[in-house]
């Protein structure tokens, strides 16, 4: 490109500029260009006034504007067709690389969103990333108008719809993410389906990614459904902590598993949601009990069918039979057959535990987990007057829970507990969580 | 000028940056032939060992507690007695052998004046005179890394150099730190510095950001598409001796960049560059600009989207819009308003 060319370039591209100004913009300096401007006459003109600061006495400061941006545009592309070809704009990427390039770009900008603590910019970037989406959807479809594809789920209302997406995992968790960051962004509520559909779509993403990938995804994805899935459920306080308690607990484990196995976590997932799922809806029909322990049914042997928060059966004395039956939610939920005594130590152990919950002030997830903790201490106490071994087996559900709530456990030596203990301990209130 | 003992550089000991000092001031005096230099390491064998040495007797002078004069003078003189070796004794090809005499006379001039802040100044200069009143006067800072700034292999990535800029950023003044792997600083890493600086001085010394953000789709895309762009039109103003090799080793850079392909700020810059070039085609075809304006708009439009008070990724969802075919028809009603009136940019923001 000739000096001219792109004088005549910078000037059509600022339109009211300085010498100084327009120089920033070209390979020339201000002198070279003043001499142009005058041959370039009546196609640019002078305007009035100059700027405040002039350390060439004025001249580089004065303000010049295009008069006829038509003729000068004639006049550049003379000026360019007699010099030679303009600048070269540098490599372009090959078209493959640029189409997963959006992939990967919708994605860093999910997992981004994370970080961003302005509800207002999480939700501009989870439009940013279903933008890279459709885009990516788009080239492969060889459609250019990518902006009309699921163009129907940005009004306020309209059902969520993985349909344009197609069948691939991994856009249609991409997908998933970017709507439930804009979701949670906006207080949005999300439908219990979705969530459990995306988090089965979030299993079967090891055969689309790479495995930092999916952790990072997956990870991503259990955060927002845990901030998605809690409910404030007034006039329920009784049975809204020990929910909360579980839910949190679960999603912990969940995440915790994430490192050493994403596939199980994201299995785990399933029915943690599952179960979340159905206690919104029997909550809110104002129906069901704390899950801490529920009793199910007698057995003609005169064993009990019960569902029981799982860290509980750490606190059961060896001499009482409990025989586990299936996993509700891994390492949250389980059911089995208890003999009475197993059955009435649980039930007991729930309700101290419940009745702790309800008093506590502290609501945050590692206020609940270190108060169960602590309150398994006393529990354990109590069990050892039958079981030596409760004490040992309850301490490593402490520091499994407190490790739980990022806490340094104290593990205490073992020693027989004054039955008549009870409430949180001192430590609690001291702020050590 | 710095006393033995002494270093310009807080964060610089004295005996590196004797060391480095020395180095760059060959590098300045030899820079009209540097782009040759550079590409001669290719396939050259009698310059690369030259090079070799000077890297040698560089690293002997952290040895020797003397002044800046001292320092480059020794090596200056070292690296001639290499360099005249070598034409006298060793086979080397005329186009090689013309390179070593032309760096007889280059080397023979060596200054002992501090290249890194005269090329710091230089490219301040320009970057003032575009960014105007929403310039930040800013001030530099060298520092020694302990390693290369990608773990990479020199042959492949000669680029021992980086910069940044802290944020947030001094109510007063802006810094920009040079970060240089000193032990390896060579030809390339010297003539990339241009482009170095000038990334720092176009994307972010007069940002007006809430974050700092290494994978921004526009800080370290749209706005480095742009800090090629002015690169190309300031090299011969900062240092037309340079320029050649400051042109050249800012697009190897570049390439070098790229080869990190799961790195997200790889990504951003590939985004940001395909959305320039994706808006330049844009308004050749939609409103018959020539490619020049069409450039030169672009990168206006960077400068002044930079200056605007919104969120950093709110500049980074409209470098997404752009980057396709045809921007979406919303935003092409926007831009069609903006070229009509390019003082509207911020306007362009608002579209979602």
């Amino acid at each position: 490109m000739s000096t001219n060319a792109g004088i005549m370039a910078a000037a059509l591209a600022l339109q009211e500029f300085t010498l100084t100004q327009l120089a920033a913009y070209c390979s020339s300096e201000p002198a070279e260009i003043s001499e142009v401007m005058e041959s370039l006459r009546p196609l640019v003109e002078r305007s009035g006034g100059n700027t405040a600061e002039s350390p060439d006495g004025g001249r580089n400061s004065q303000f010049w504007h295009v008069a006829q941006s038509d003729a000068l545009r004639e006049l550049l592309a003379e000026e360019s067709s007699r010099s030679g070809t303009s600048r070269e704009l540098g490599g372009l990427r090959s078209p493959d690389s640029l189409a997963g390039l959006r992939l990967l770009r919708a994605e860093e900008t999910l997992v981004d969103c994370a970080a961003e603590e302005s509800a207002d910019v999480r939700r501009v970037m989870a439009i940013t990333a279903k933008n890279y989406l459709r885009q990516f959807v788009a080239e492969g479809a060889d459609r250019l108008d990518w902006w009309a594809l699921g163009a129907e789920e940005d009004e306020i209302g309209a059902s969520i719809s993985k349909d344009w997406v197609g069948k691939a995992p991994r856009l249609r968790v991409d997908l998933a993410l970017a709507t439930l960051t804009e979701s949670e962004a906006l207080g949005h509520n999300v439908p219990g389906d979705f969530l459990i559909e995306t988090a089965a779509e979030v299993c079967e993403l090891g055969v689309d990614i790479d495995r930092p990938r999916h952790r990072t995804l997956a990870e991503r994805f259990f955060d927002l459904a845990d901030q998605l899935t809690r409910r404030p459920f007034a006039g329920a306080s009784r049975i809204e902590a020990p929910e909360r308690l579980l839910s949190a607990v679960g999603w912990r484990r969940v995440r915790a598993q994430v490192e050493p196995d994403v596939d199980k976590a994201a299995q785990e997932a399933v029915s943690l949601l599952r179960w979340l799922v159905e206690k919104t809806d029997d909550l809110l029909a104002g129906s069901g009990d704390s899950d801490l322990y529920r009793f199910l049914g007698h057995l003609p042997d005169g064993r009990n069918r019960i569902a029981v928060y799982s860290d509980l059966l750490q606190i059961v004395p060896s001499q009482y039979d409990w025989q586990p039956e299936d996993e509700v939610v891994p390492g949250l939920l389980v059911e089995g057959l208890a003999d009475s005594k197993a059955a009435v130590h649980l039930e007991q152990c729930a309700n101290v535990l419940e009745a702790s919950l309800a008093q506590t002030p502290f609501q945050s997830d590692s206020a609940l987990i270190g108060l169960a903790a602590h309150v398994f201490q006393d529990l354990a106490a109590r069990g050892a007057l039958v079981d030596e071994e409760v004490l040992p087996r309850s301490n490593r559900a402490r520091v499994d829970l407190l490790g739980l709530a990022d806490v340094r456990a104290r593990t205490t030596a073992p020693t027989v507990a004054r039955p008549n203990q009870s409430g949180p301990a001192d430590w609690l209130y001291r702020g050590e969580i | 000028m710095s006393t033995a003992g002494t270093s310009p550089y807080v964060l610089l000991e004295p005996p590196l940056w004797r060391s480095l000092l020395a180095r760059a001031a060959i590098f300045r005096s030899a820079r009209a032939a540097l782009a040759r230099l550079t590409m001669a390491t290719e396939g050259m064998q009698a310059v690369q060992l030259v090079l070799i040495e000077l890297d040698l007797a560089a690293r002997k002078l952290a040895d020797l507690d003397c002044d800046d004069d001292t320092a480059v003078e020794t090596l200056a003189r070292e690296w001639l007695a290499v360099i005249t070796q070598t034409i006298d004794g060793k086979p080397a090809g005329p186009d090689e052998r013309q390179l070593l005499i032309e760096l007889q006379t280059l080397v023979s001039a060596a200054s002992v004046d501090d290249p890194f802040g005269e090329l710091f100044e230089a490219v301040q200069a320009q970057a003032e005179a575009l960014y105007g009143a929403g310039w930040r006067r800013s001030r530099l800072s060298v520092a020694h890394m302990l390693s290369h700034p990608r773990n990479a292999d020199l042959a492949a990535d000669p680029y021992a150099v980086t910069a940044m800029t802290p944020w947030p950023p001094d109510a007063q003044s802006a810094e920009v730190e040079l970060r240089i792997f000193c032990d390896k600083f060579g030809p390339a890493a010297y003539a990339a510095v241009p482009m170095v600086l000038t990334h720092e001085f176009v994307c972010h010394v007069p940002a007006h950001q809430d974050k700092a953000k290494n994978d921004s789709d526009f800080a370290e895309g749209f706005l480095d598409w742009a800090a090629y762009y002015f690169l190309d039109q300031w090299a011969s103003k900062i240092d037309a001796q340079l320029a050649p090799a400051a042109r050249q080793h800012a697009e190897r850079l570049k390439a070098v960049l790229e080869r990190r392909p799961e790195a997200p700020e790889v990504h951003a810059r590939a985004i940001g560059h395909m959305a320039a070039r994706c808006l330049i085609a844009w308004l050749e075809r939609d409103r018959g600009l020539s490619k020049d304006e069409s450039i030169a708009r672009v990168a206006r439009l960077a400068v002044q989207l930079n200056l605007v008070d919104r969120p950093l990724d709110v500049k980074d969802h409209f470098v997404g819009l752009l980057s396709w075919q045809d921007p979406p028809p919303p935003l092409a009603e926007a831009l069609r308003s903006w070229v009509a009136d390019p003082t509207e940019a911020e306007r362009l923001l608002e579209v979602m």
